[in-house]
C-alpha cells in the first residue's frame, strides 16, 4: 500500500465516522421539541460535506488497492462473506448517503418555519434524519467487519 | 438553494436517484452486459455507478425545479415519505440480495 493510500483510507474511515457523529446529532437535535435550527444547518452541511469526503477517499482506496489486494484476500480466507454480502451492499447503499444528506440540509435550510408550524412535517423530517444516520452506523460496522475479514 | 422549489426538486430527485442505484446495481449483477458496459465506460462498474448517480440527481433536480408547483409543508411531508420509503427499500434490497446470491452458492 502506498502512503497515500494509507492516507486516503485513513481519511475515509475517520471522516466517515465524523460524518455518521454529525448525522447522530442532527436526529438528536430534531427529536427535540425546540431544535436549534442555527446550529442545525451547520450540522447538516457538515454530515454532507464529511460524506462527500468519505466518497471520495473511499472511492480512491477501493478503486486503487481495495479490489486488487483486499478482495481475493477475504474471498480465499475464512469469511468470503464480508466481502460477497458486506462490501457488496455497503459500497452501493453508501451511494445514497450524499445526496440524503444534501436533502436534510436543504430542508433545514429552507423549510424551518414550516418545520415548528407543521408537526407532522418535523417528525417526518426527523425520520428521515433517523434513516440516514441508521444507514451511516451500518455502513461504518459493515466496514468494521470487513476490516477484520482481511487477514491473511 | 434558498428556494422551496429547489429542495422539493433534489427531494424527488434523490428518490429516483435512490432507485436508480438499487436498480442498475441488481441489473449488472444479473446481465454481464450491464456491468460490462460500466466497466467499459467508466473504468470500474461501481465509478459508474457513482458517477451516473451524480448524473441522474443534478439533471433531475433542474429539471424538476422548472416544473414543480407545490412547496407547502404537505407536498414536502408525501416527498419525505415516499423518499424514506424508497430509501428502506433500496438498503433492505441491496443487501438482501447479495446475502441470497451467497446462500445460493
Amino acid at each position: 500500500m502506498t502512503q497515500f493510500q494509507l492516507v486516503t483510507l485513513i481519511a475515509h474511515d475517520f471522516l466517515g465516522v465524523a460524518a455518521v457523529i454529525f448525522s447522530y446529532a442532527v436526529w438528536m437535535q430534531l427529536v427535540k421539541q425546540e431544535p436549534n435550527f442555527h446550529s442545525l444547518r451547520m450540522t447538516t452541511l457538515w454530515a454532507w460535506i464529511l460524506t462527500m469526503i468519505s466518497w471520495v477517499t473511499g472511492g480512491y482506496y477501493y478503486l486503487t488497492y481495495y479490489g486488487k489486494t483486499i478482495r481475493p484476500l477475504i474471498l480465499a480466507g475464512k469469511h468470503p462473506w464480508a466481502h460477497s454480502v458486506m462490501t457488496e451492499a455497503k459500497e452501493h447503499f453508501f451511494l445514497f448517503l450524499p445526496f440524503l444528506t444534501f436533502v436534510l440540509y436543504l430542508i433545514i435550510r429552507t423549510s424551518h418555519s414550516a418545520m415548528m408550524k407543521d408537526v407532522r412535517l418535523k417528525k417526518t423530517v426527523t425520520v428521515l434524519a433517523a434513516v440516514i444516520a441508521l444507514l451511516g452506523i451500518a455502513v461504518t460496522l459493515f466496514g468494521v467487519a470487513i476490516s477484520g475479514a482481511a487477514h491473511k | 438553494m434558498n428556494n422551496p422549489k429547489t429542495t422539493l426538486a433534489a427531494l424527488w430527485s434523490a428518490t429516483i436517484t435512490v432507485l436508480f442505484v438499487t436498480a442498475l446495481t441488481i441489473t449488472g449483477d444479473k446481465h454481464a452486459s450491464v456491468k460490462s458496459w460500466l466497466t467499459t465506460t467508466f473504468r470500474q462498474h461501481w465509478l459508474g455507478k457513482s458517477i451516473l448517480a451524480v448524473v441522474v440527481f443534478v439533471m433531475l433536480t433542474l429539471v424538476f425545479s422548472a416544473v414543480i408547483k407545490r412547496t407547502d409543508s404537505k407536498a414536502l411531508r408525501s416527498g419525505l415519505i415516499v423518499l424514506i420509503t424508497a430509501t428502506v427499500f433500496g438498503a433492505l434490497v441491496l443487501v438482501g440480495f447479495p446475502l441470497w446470491e451467497f446462500w445460493q452458492k
